[in-house]
């Protein structure tokens, strides 16, 4: 098989449609966005994430032709992830926010923050990570959703609202609500001093 | 290749697992467009049915009825229609919600663009004489008749001077035999009795009458109207 890793989704679908085996370069490319993005969304456990991911991605398979290229794909790989995770949490009988904190190398949790003044020691960031995820999983899902999209990955909030079916200025409204509630938060636990 | 990539692929291969063919989603989105459609013309048709019952509130008889005003204003709007409307706009706007682009736009200009479609289209069926012709249709229908609407009260206060029904015979000029709203029959008395346009007194024919009623089973017409109005055509005449 060539190397196709240079082209763009929207040539490797076509690639796909003919030869299955060209899946293996979607897989690759999104397999740790999308990790990272149900671990920071669901809490769930290793295992469970890439049995997920693994029927997120023949989901992805499946649909690949009803994918439009008027739309950025990625959008398009982050909507079925969020439905198939929202799906599985409702059938697993379990709430997002009563899972398990995982916060290994999830660093990037303190963008959240407004203004990281006061920002503890390396030591102490580990903890302060945990205590952000902490209340990232607590928050109601929608705003949930729209904070880690748009602070951990990323997303622009036409991307956002793509992704959560939602109009660009309900995902503005829904950002600020979330952060205020995430800062709030943030002092009613002292997590900064 | 990843272990996810390689186990995905051996999982494609093992279940012979297919993309879905593309006209299969082509027909799901479109088939949401044909319903949104549909919901958008019958919301038009309820509208125009709407409009046509309002039209046909007897406001000149207001000061005549004995439990005031607002009452008569009251027991004449057409709830029923109002409520069907209501559900289909809000049906309407959840399939519009699921098409494709459906969600990129704010809630409130969905509504309003639903709304606008729906009056626009509906003033043409009602102007037009559609909803006039099907309403007429549909006061004599058995099932429509045995619903408990606020309307049937207003028209079933004989002792107030209100009386309505179906035409069960003409006897004379001066004598028809009705059914009233409950199916107690009635000898109504049409000598000195002002019959509006497009009242035939036909058998089977749904009318309001003013009067006064006689004794029990008998009743005198001071008026004799259409149960329903047939919108700006009567105006027209």
């Amino acid at each position: 098989m060539d190397d196709f890793s240079a082209k763009t989704d929207r040539e490797l679908i076509k690639e796909i449609l003919k030869d299955k085996n060209y899946f293996s370069y979607i897989v690759d490319r999104y397999e740790n966005k999308l990790k990272k993005y149900l671990f920071h969304l669901s809490g769930l456990n290793s295992d469970t994430v890439d049995d997920l991911l693994q029927e997120i991605f023949i989901k992805i398979y499946k649909n690949l032709n009803g994918y439009n290229p008027d739309f950025p794909f990625s959008s398009w790989v982050f909507r079925i992830a969020h439905n198939e995770m929202i799906n599985f949490v409702k059938s697993a009988g379990a709430k997002l926010s009563g899972m398990t904190v995982k916060s290994d190398s999830d660093v990037d949790v303190i963008n959240l923050l407004e203004s990281p003044v006061n920002m503890p020691a390396e030591a102490d960031r580990k903890l302060l990570v945990e205590k952000i995820n902490k209340i990232i999983l607590g928050m109601e899902e929608r705003y949930k959703s729209v904070l880690v999209l748009r602070f951990l990955e990323e997303k622009s909030y036409e991307e956002i609202g793509d992704i959560l079916r939602i109009p660009v200025g309900t995902v503005s409204v829904q950002i600020n609500r979330a952060r205020k509630i995430f800062m709030q938060m943030v002092i009613d636990q002292k997590i900064l001093s | 290749m990843s272990n996810l990539s390689q186990k995905i692929l051996e999982e494609i291969d093992k279940k012979k697992i297919e993309p879905q063919q593309r006209w299969i989603f082509l027909v799901k989105k479109y088939l949401l467009y044909v319903v949104v459609s549909l919901l958008i013309l019958f919301c038009s048709l309820v509208f125009a049915l709407v409009l046509i019952r309002f039209f046909s509130i007897d406001f000149d008889l207001m000061d005549k009825f004995m439990k005031g005003r607002f009452m008569f204003f009251l027991l004449s709007m057409p709830y029923l229609w109002l409520f069907v409307l209501a559900a289909l706009l809000i049906i309407a706007f959840f399939v519009y919600r699921n098409t494709e682009l459906g969600y990129k736009r704010k809630t409130i200009f969905v509504i309003f663009g639903l709304v606008i479609m729906f009056i626009l289209l509906g003033g043409v069926l009602f102007f037009s004489g559609v909803s006039g012709a099907l309403e007429r249709k549909m006061v004599t229908n058995s099932i429509y008749q045995k619903m408990d609407l606020p309307v049937n009260k207003l028209w079933s206060n004989p002792e107030d001077g209100f009386l309505g029904g179906i035409v069960l015979e003409k006897k004379s000029r001066k004598l028809i035999i009705l059914s009233d709203l409950s199916s107690q029959s009635w000898e109504v008395d049409l000598s000195d009795a002002v019959v509006k346009k497009n009242v035939y007194l036909m058998k089977g024919e749904k009318i309001k009458i003013v009067g006064e009623k006689v004794t029990d089973g008998r009743f005198k017409a001071l008026e004799v109207r259409l149960w329903v109005g047939c919108g700006m055509q009567c105006q027209m005449h």
